[in-house]
């Protein structure tokens, strides 16, 4: 769980590791109590319908001007985002 | 003016007559909005950029325009873009985000003509509907403030604020909320309605859906919301149908069908089960016949939905870090402050549902339980399929329970909300499904819920039309009586 | 120790040539201003991240996976990788993961005359990161970095070989020859020191042939054939020398240090990552039918391999001369235009290979920036087979067309440098050498042939090296001897 929780770059402290874990142990009971061997020879739904996808066509379109694609950035210099150092100590 | 008993058809005949009647509309919009402040419907409204939209309409009017959803209040839920409001989805993280442009949504609406008042209250990005996640506190029932509106979305409308609103439903937040406040809502189609532009949460089920206060008008604001978009990969390539004028009731055979394992949930309040059955017995008066189905899977969306919408979120979320927009935490590096930013601009609620989602799609449990989900998906659907082969609907209680109280007990963490018991299964299956508006005997709006065939929208919208005619007037709270 | 062997795997990445970016319409240009060819989608800001397939990016893709030999895969589906780093804007990067475009091919390289089929394990399409600039010397002691995304998105296909290669040099190989098959379709301009195409080598060694593989490493940071096969052969190296004191190679990534000519390892805070790719719902399946496929087939030119074989086979060349002129498309096809007009296939591969490209690299120019038309070069290899003129003088003529991409007729014409082979002006000339050179035809008539050496140069000399070499040879014989 402390695993799952950086990689998905949030802090819990111990009551909501433990609530998670709890309520992840329910899930998981009743995801257990549905025998494997009816599912197994079904296919995965992974999209919400079936209709494929399509394509578009390689033509330029218009990009964000500078002052929009860094307008919402908690910190800019004039031309890129800036972020904390990337290695640790 | 009164936009208690109007409808926007009406409203739009009135205001393409006379663009006169723009101000007095647009007066009694912030009235609403001033009287219902308490309600904590709204994240953003204001007056100046209302002022804006009406005049920028009369112009249009006068220039000789007759878009059709003219002078129509509608609502946005706030994960919504729009340029002119921030798009929050109730989150710190986004209270500062203006988007750069506008949903696809918002486009058609704005160039139908519709008035967009305003930006609504929701679950932080829409997850659920009966907690208390929201940055900006808990949206509050019109019908009793002490209970849950479930979304600012449907009390706007059950309130007048709005004719229409706008939200999305993913396993079945805008229904649930719809239910709570008496109003009607329809989810169509997955990909009916074009997700451009709008901050989803589980991008393989969620679709904006429409509340309203009639079905006229659902069908009016539907036609003009649906329709294929270049932008949306999964939205619906055939042309959406004419809903308005398709709408009759007809009096034609049709046959309903019932979960038999509708009543097997825990979670189910007397009041509920009773209203259903006697809901029931209405309709079969009306003619409609009603069987019992055996339904194995119907009981094994909520599960289903709850994993497959943790991992998606999970995902979906991650461009949530503090980078390109949003908040940021104060860390001395890159990997710290992803997880200060987060931790400090996410609810409790939405940490413990996206480390959820991170957990149920780890090395270790991805075949065992997602894929699992992925594949009860399948089932669940091939069954709905299969059994709406037969009949023309499948009906059920929206909710389990009528709003719950806004207490403490909203803030109890589910990831097996009980509340998603009747709407996850359609919304798993990218199916149609339409709440209309039934009473408690303690005189609370529940829900009736229909679901139809995918994409047979226009089946939904008659049989609630048919419901509607054989009955008393809808009823809806007092303005300001709170 | 016995002897080891080396066992090699390469990931190659390669940017497409495409005009946009592979899920929305910016452009891929280098070299503009940081963050100006970004839009909602590209940075992943809320609302707008919707992918809409490049279909460009998909032909090339699947063109790429068919010159490399490979099985298309019958449905298209993009999947999402999770992990968070700056560069990275929606916390995720779309790839393919389970069902990769092309997969089981080969590419074949010529290891001294032998043909030796390197596997290609599979192909894929996915998009490009952002790009990160560190304040201060480098990542480790900056304070802070920048980041520009407009690479963020560009599509990117990566081939990833079979563990097929058995040493640094066969690295090198296999990346040329790569190169030259992707220059060939014309799909990108792999130019490694720009980036656009970038190679990883997992890298192990093993006690014998076909006993169990070691422990591999991952080398990346390599930018350049020549560090490519500098890294390897370093890897083997130290590799060894761990394996030989006992110890035991650590899997993990390692960075190739170009100044300092090593590889360090990198540090990371979880071991293994685990990336949870799963399915993007916002990509349903593409199918690729077999016309499609098929129309892409009909696209690709006659491959270097297959090339090489035919230019041995019809024109009797040697495999060296093959394997040099069917490097680049641009280079063979020179090669057959010049034929069309002279076919004399070893001489123009002579002049081609040690002439022609000589100039061609010492401007810096490519072969279809060239000014001599293979027409002219042609007519100058007729005019020297012709005897028109000399090799000597054909080679200046030569300069001169690569500077003015003047007819070499002309030149030839302008400059009177037409060959001497008319006997009687000839003879006459000769008569006088013979006369001017008393002591050289002494020494010749006592025995010392190299006295004719020195009697033809006088020949040569005399006229401007325009003589035809054969004939004043002949002729001389005629006069000393006779
Ligand atoms: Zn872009």
């Amino acid at each position: 769980m402390e695993r799952a929780a950086w990689d998905a770059r949030v802090k819990l402290n111990s009551e909501e590791t433990n609530e998670l874990l709890e309520h992840s142990r329910l899930v998981f009971e009743q995801l257990d109590s549905i025998p494997e061997s009816e599912l197994d020879t079904l296919q995965a739904t992974c999209y919400g319908h079936s209709q494929p996808n399509t394509v578009r066509e390689d033509t330029e379109e218009a990009s964000l001007p500078l002052s929009l694609s860094l307008g919402n950035a908690p910190d800019a210099d004039e031309s890129c985002f800036r972020v904390p150092r990337i290695i640790e100590e | 003016m009164n936009l208690r008993d109007i409808t926007a058809a009406e409203l739009t005949a009135q205001v393409t007559n006379d663009s006169g009647l723009l101000k007095p509309v647009s007066e009694s919009l912030y009235d609403l909005h001033e009287k219902g402040r308490d309600l904590n419907v709204f994240i953003s409204f204001d007056k100046q950029h209302l002022e804006q939209e009406t005049a920028a309409l009369a112009a249009r009017l006068a220039r000789g325009e007759r878009p059709s959803l003219a002078g129509i209040p509608a609502v946005l839920a706030d994960n919504i873009c729009t340029v002119f409001y921030p798009t929050t989805c109730a989150s710190k993280m986004l209270a500062e985000y203006r988007p750069p442009f506008s949903a696809r949504l918002v486009e058609s609406l704005q160039q139908k003509g519709a008035l967009i008042t305003g930006k609504t209250n929701m679950e932080e990005f829409g997850l659920g509907c009966s907690g208390n996640s929201s940055h900006y506190g808990v949206a509050k029932n019109p019908w009793e403030a002490e209970r849950t509106a479930g979304s600012g979305a449907a009390a706007a409308v059950s309130t007048s604020s709005a004719l229409l609103a706008f939200a999305t439903d993913t396993v079945g937040e805008l229904r649930q909320s719809a239910s709570f406040c008496g109003v009607l809502a329809i989810r169509p189609s997955y990909g009916r309605i074009s997700r451009s532009g709008v901050i989803d949460y589980a991008s393989s089920m969620e679709q904006v859906g429409v509340a309203a206060r009639t079905t006229t008008d659902l069908a009016l604001a539907l036609e003009a919301a649906a329709g294929p978009d270049p932008r949306d990969p999964t939205s619906l390539k055939a042309e959406a149908p004419p809903y308005a004028s398709l709408l009759e009731s007809g009096e034609g055979k049709l046959k309903a069908a019932v979960p038999e394992s509708w009543d097997r949930t825990s979670g189910l309040e007397d009041g509920v089960k009773d209203c259903f059955q006697s809901e029931l017995e209405q309709i079969k008066a009306m003619g409609i016949e009603v069987d019992f189905v055996e339904l194995k899977h119907f009981r094994e969306a909520p599960l289903a939905a709850a994993v497959i919408s943790a991992v998606e979120a999970f995902s979906n979320l991650a461009n949530m870090d503090g980078v390109r927009f949003g908040c940021r935490g104060s860390a001395a590096s890159l990997q710290e402050m992803y997880t200060v930013s987060r931790s400090e601009a996410f609810s409790s609620k939405l940490k413990k549902f996206i480390g959820f989602g991170a957990l149920v799609s780890s090395e270790k449990y991805y075949r065992k339980h997602f894929l699992k989900s992925q594949r009860m998906r399948t089932r669940i659907k091939d069954e709905l399929a299969a059994c709406l082969e037969e009949y023309d609907l499948l009906l059920t209680p929206t909710t389990p329970f009528a709003a719950p109280l806004a207490g403490g007990s909203l803030d109890a963490f589910h990831l097996l909300d009980p509340a998603n018991f009747y709407t996850a299964a359609p919304a798993l299956a990218g199916l149609p499904a339409l709440t209309f508006p039934v009473y408690t005997d303690d005189g609370l709006p529940a829900g009736l819920q229909l679901i139809g065939e995918t994409g047979d929208e226009t089946a939904l919208l008659r049989a609630s039309l048919r419901l509607e005619k054989g009955r008393s007037p809808l009823k809806f709270p007092e303005p300001g009586s709170m | 120790m016995q002897n080891m062997e080396t066992v090699v795997g390469l990931e190659v990445h390669v940017e497409l040539f495409t005009t946009t970016k592979l899920f929305c319409g910016c452009s891929t240009a280098f070299g503009a201003e940081p963050n100006s060819q970004v839009c909602p989608t590209c940075l992943g800001l809320p609302g707008g991240t919707l992918p809409r397939l490049n279909q460009r990016a998909v032909e090339y893709t699947i063109e790429a996976a068919l010159a490399l030999n490979c099985r298309i895969a019958e449905k298209i589906t993009f999947d999402r990788k999770n992990y968070f780093y700056a560069d990275l804007p929606k916390g995720y990067q779309i790839s393919q993961f389970f069902s990769p475009m092309g997969t089981g091919g080969y590419v074949e390289i010529n290891l001294d005359g032998k043909i030796k089929k390197i596997g290609i394990h599979q192909i894929h399409l996915e998009e490009d990161t952002g790009k990160l600039f560190h304040a201060g010397d480098d990542i480790l002691t900056s304070a802070y970095s920048r980041v520009d995304f407009n690479r963020a998105g560009v599509p990117l296909i990566e081939i990833v070989t079979e563990p097929d290669i058995r040493s640094a040099e066969e690295a090198r190989l296999f990346l040329q020859r790569l190169r030259s098959i992707l220059r060939y379709i014309d799909i990108s301009d792999c130019k490694m020191e720009e980036g656009s195409m970038r190679c990883d080598a997992n890298v192990s060694i093993r006690a014998a042939e076909g006993s169990a593989l070691g422990d591999k490493t991952e080398l990346k940071n390599m930018n350049s054939f020549r560090s490519v096969y500098k890294g390897i052969e370093y890897e083997v190296e130290r590799q060894s020398g761990v394996l030989k004191e006992g110890g035991k190679v650590i899997p993990e990534t390692r960075h190739w240090d170009e100044s300092k000519g090593i590889t360090t390892a990198m540090r990371s805070k979880f071991v293994s990552a685990d990336y949870r790719c799963f399915p993007d719902p916002n990509l349903p399946p593409l199918e690729t039918p077999a016309e499609w496929v098929e129309k892409i087939k009909e696209k690709i030119p006659e491959l270097p391999s297959s090339r090489s074989r035919r230019f041995i086979d019809d024109y009797g060349l040697p495999p060296y001369d093959a394997e040099v002129l069917t490097v680049s498309r641009g280079l063979a096809d020179y090669y057959e235009s010049v034929l069309r007009y002279h076919r004399d296939p070893k001489a123009a591969s002579n002049w081609i290979m040690s002439e022609l490209l000589r100039l061609l690299n010492a401007a810096g120019l490519e072969v279809d920036e060239c000014k001599i038309q293979p027409e002219a070069l042609g007519k100058l290899l007729k005019m020297i087979g012709d005897e028109v003129i000399s090799g000597k003088i054909a080679k200046t003529v030569l300069e001169e067309m690569f500077a003015s991409g003047e007819d070499p007729e002309a030149i030839v014409e302008r400059k009177g440098l037409v060959q001497i082979s008319d006997e009687s002006a000839l003879e006459e000339i000769i008569s006088r050498v013979l006369e001017n050179n008393p002591k050289s035809v002494e020494d010749y008539n006592q025995g010392k042939k190299k006295a004719m050496g020195f009697l033809v140069g006088q020949v040569m000399k005399e006229t401007g090296g325009k003589a035809n070499p054969q004939k004043v040879n002949e002729l001389l014989k005629e006069k000393l001897d006779g």
